[in-house]
C-alpha cells in the first residue's frame, strides 16, 4: 500500500509543486494517474519510488520509507519510466544479471510476455526501437512480480495491437496483493483496465474515485440538447453532445474516461463538486 | 518480501556481475589497452636494450596508477545520465552494497586483473626468452614496497571514487583539478611553515620526512606538523572519502 501524507515538494526551494498532498493507494487495484503534461505525474511517481526526497511530509510504501532505498523496499516495486536507457546486452544476459535482484521473478512468464509482444530475445537491448524497449521493460516489470508496479506513460511508443496486449496483460497480472499505478495523459489507452481514477492537476489531487463510485454518481450519454440541470459537463460532437450527467436513477453506462477526465479538469468542475 | 536482508555479499557479487556485463565493451578495451601498454614498453625498451625488461617494474607502478585513475573516474558511470541513474537507484540493493561493489571493482578486482595481465605478459616474455636463448628474469611484483604502493593507490583512489560520485560530467578531470588545487594549498601551507621556521622565503619541497631546499634541510619526522598529516593521510583520508561517497549516493535524486 502507498500512503502519502502532507507531502510538500518543489524542484526549487521557492517553487512548490506539491503542497500538503495526501494520497492512499490500496492493493488489488489498478490506479490510473491522469493529468495534463506538466501536472506533476512523473514527479509523484518518483516520490513513490523514492527517487526524489520530499521537502516535508512522508511517503510510505508498505510502511517503509522508499527514500531510504533499502533492498526490501526496492524489491517491493518495479518502475517503468517514460524515458529509459537500455544496456548493450541481449535479453538473456539482462535477465541473468538483473532478475536475481527480484526474489519473486517469474522467468517463464517473462518469456511468455515477450512472445506475446513478439520481441526477439537474441537482439541487443540498445539496438531495439523505442517501442520494443518499452515492451521489453513492461514484460520485465510484470515478471518481476513485485507488489507494486509503477508505469509512467507505458503506452507511449506502442503500436495499436501492442496497446491492447498491454491492457490484456496488466488486467490478467493483477491479484489482490498487488497494486498497479499507470500514469498517462493518453487517457483512452488505459480505458477498461483501471479501476480507480486519480487526477492530478497543478500538483494537486483533484479527483480520486473508484469506478464503482463514478458509475453510481455519473452517467455518460450522448444528448441532443444539454438543457437538463443534471448535465454536469458536455462536449459538442457531430451527432449531438457527449455529456456527463448526474446519475439519478441508478442507470448503468460505459465510463468514457476521456470525457470524465476533461470534465474533471474543466474550470469550476461540477463533476468534482459532485464527489465533494 | 519479509526475508530480504539489508546487507548481502551475494548481492554485491550480483552488482559486480551486472556492472561487468553491462560494461563489457569498456572493460575489454581497458584490458587490451593495458596489454598494449606493456607491449609498447617492451618493444621500445627492446629496441634500446634487450635486457631492459627487468627494469620495467617501474612501468607496472606507473600503469597501475594511471589506468586505475581512469577506471575510478568511470565508476558510478550510471550517474552520467538521468535515465541510468533512475534504474541504478531503484535496483534492489542497499547503498552500502552499491558502494562496496564499485569500490571492489575499481580497487581489488582492478589490481588483480592488472597484475594478472602483467604476469601473463611477463610469462610470455619469459617463455620467448627461453626459446630464443636470451635471459629474461621473471619479475616478482609482490614485494613490501608494492603492497605499500597498493595502499597509496587505495587511499588516492578513494578521492577519485568520491569525485566520480560527485561530478556528473568528466569526473576524472574535475577530481584531478580539485586535487591539483588541494596540492597547491598544501604547498602553500608548507612554504608558510618553512618560512616560519627559517624566517625567509625560499622554494621548499616536501620529502616525506621534512622540508628541504638547496641549502636547507629541516627534519620534521617527529614533529606533530608532519605526524598529524601523515596519520590523516594513512588512516583518515580513505574512510572520510568513502563516507562522503556513501552520503553522495544516498542523497542522489533522479
Amino acid at each position: 500500500m502507498v500512503e502519502i501524507n502532507n507531502l510538500n515538494f518543489g524542484y526549487k526551494k521557492k517553487e512548490t509543486l506539491f503542497s500538503e498532498l495526501n494520497l492512499e493507494l490500496k492493493e488489488g487495484r489498478i490506479y490510473g494517474l491522469l493529468g495534463k503534461n506538466g501536472s506533476g505525474k512523473t514527479t509523484l511517481l518518483k516520490q513513490i519510488a523514492g527517487l526524489l526526497h520530499p521537502q516535508s511530509g512522508t511517503v510510505l510504501l508498505n510502511d517503509e520509507i522508499p527514500q531510504k532505498r533499502t533492498p526490501k523496499v526496492l524489491a517491493s516495486y518495479y518502475m517503468i519510466p517514460e524515458e529509459f536507457e537500455t544496456p548493450g546486452i541481449n535479453v538473456k544476459t539482462f535477465l541473468k544479471v538483473t532478475a536475481p535482484f527480484y526474489p519473486g521473478f517469474k522467468t517463464k512468464e517473462f518469456y511468455e510476455y515477450l512472445e506475446e509482444f513478439k520481441i526477439d530475445t537474441k537482439q541487443k537491448l540498445n539496438k531495439m526501437s523505442y517501442g520494443q524497449k518499452k515492451k521489453f521493460l513492461i514484460s520485465f516489470g510484470m515478471a518481476a512480480d513485485t507488489p507494486l508496479l509503477i508505469t509512467d506513460e507505458p503506452t507511449n511508443g506502442l503500436d495499436i495491437p501492442s496497446k491492447s496486449i498491454f491492457r490484456k496483460l496488466m488486467a490478467s497480472a493483477l491479484s489482490e496483493n498487488k497494486l498497479f499505478v499507470i500514469s498517462t495523459h493518453q487517457v483512452k489507452d488505459i480505458e477498461g483496465i483501471i479501476d480507480t481514477v486519480v487526477v492530478l492537476e497543478d500538483g494537486k489531487i483533484v479527483f480520486n474515485q473508484a469506478l464503482e463510485n463514478i458509475s453510481d454518481k455519473l452517467c455518460f450519454k450522448t444528448l441532443k440538447s444539454i438543457d437538463d440541470e443534471n448535465v454536469l459537463y458536455a462536449e459538442k460532437g457531430i451527432t449531438g453532445y457527449s455529456a456527463v450527467v448526474r446519475n439519478t436513477g441508478e442507470e448503468a453506462s460505459h465510463i468514457n474516461t476521456e470525457l470524465l477526465f476533461n470534465s474533471i479538469i474543466a474550470k469550476d468542475s461540477k463533476v468534482v463538486n459532485e464527489f465533494n | 518480501m519479509e526475508n530480504i536482508k539489508s546487507f548481502s555479499f551475494k548481492r554485491i557479487l550480483l552488482l559486480m556481475q551486472k556492472t561487468l556485463y553491462e560494461n563489457a565493451k569498456s572493460v575489454s578495451i581497458g584490458l587490451i589497452t593495458v596489454f598494449g601498454f606493456f607491449s609498447f614498453i617492451l618493444i621500445m625498451s627492446a629496441l634500446k636494450d634487450a635486457g631492459a625488461w627487468d627494469k620495467l617494474q617501474a612501468f607496472y607502478y606507473v600503469g597501475l596508477f594511471i589506468a586505475g585513475f581512469f577506471i575510478s573516474g568511470m565508476a558510478f558511470s550510471n550517474f552520467r545520465n538521468k535515465e541510468k541513474t533512475m534504474s541504478w537507484l531503484t535496483l534492489p540493493a542497499s547503498i552500502s552494497e552499491k558502494l562496496i561493489s564499485e569500490w571492489l571493482l575499481t580497487t581489488i578486482i582492478y589490481i588483480i586483473a592488472y597484475s594478472a595481465i602483467f604476469y601473463a605478459f611477463n610469462l610470455i616474455v619469459f617463455l620467448i626468452g627461453d626459446v630464443f636463448n636470451f635471459e629474461v628474469n621473471f619479475i616478482n611484483i609482490f614485494t613490501k614496497e608494492t603492497l605499500i604502493l597498493f595502499l597509496h593507490y587505495i587511499i588516492i583512489q578513494s578521492i577519485l571514487l568520491a569525485g566520480a560520485a560527485t561530478f556528473k560530467k568528466v569526473p576524472l578531470f574535475f577530481t584531478i583539478s580539485s586535487l591539483f588545487i588541494i596540492g597547491l594549498i598544501i604547498s602553500f601551507y608548507l612554504t608558510i611553515l618553512a618560512l616560519g621556521i627559517k624566517g625567509q622565503f625560499e622554494v621548499f619541497q616536501f620529502n616525506g620526512n621534512g622540508i628541504q631546499s638547496n641549502n636547507f634541510n629541516y627534519d620534521l619526522q617527529n614533529h606533530w606538523l608532519i605526524k598529524v598529516p601523515k596519520i590523516m593521510y594513512y588512516y583518515v583520508t580513505a574512510p572520510v572519502f568513502w563516507i562522503y561517497t556513501y552520503f553522495k549516493i544516498k542523497e542522489k535524486e533522479a
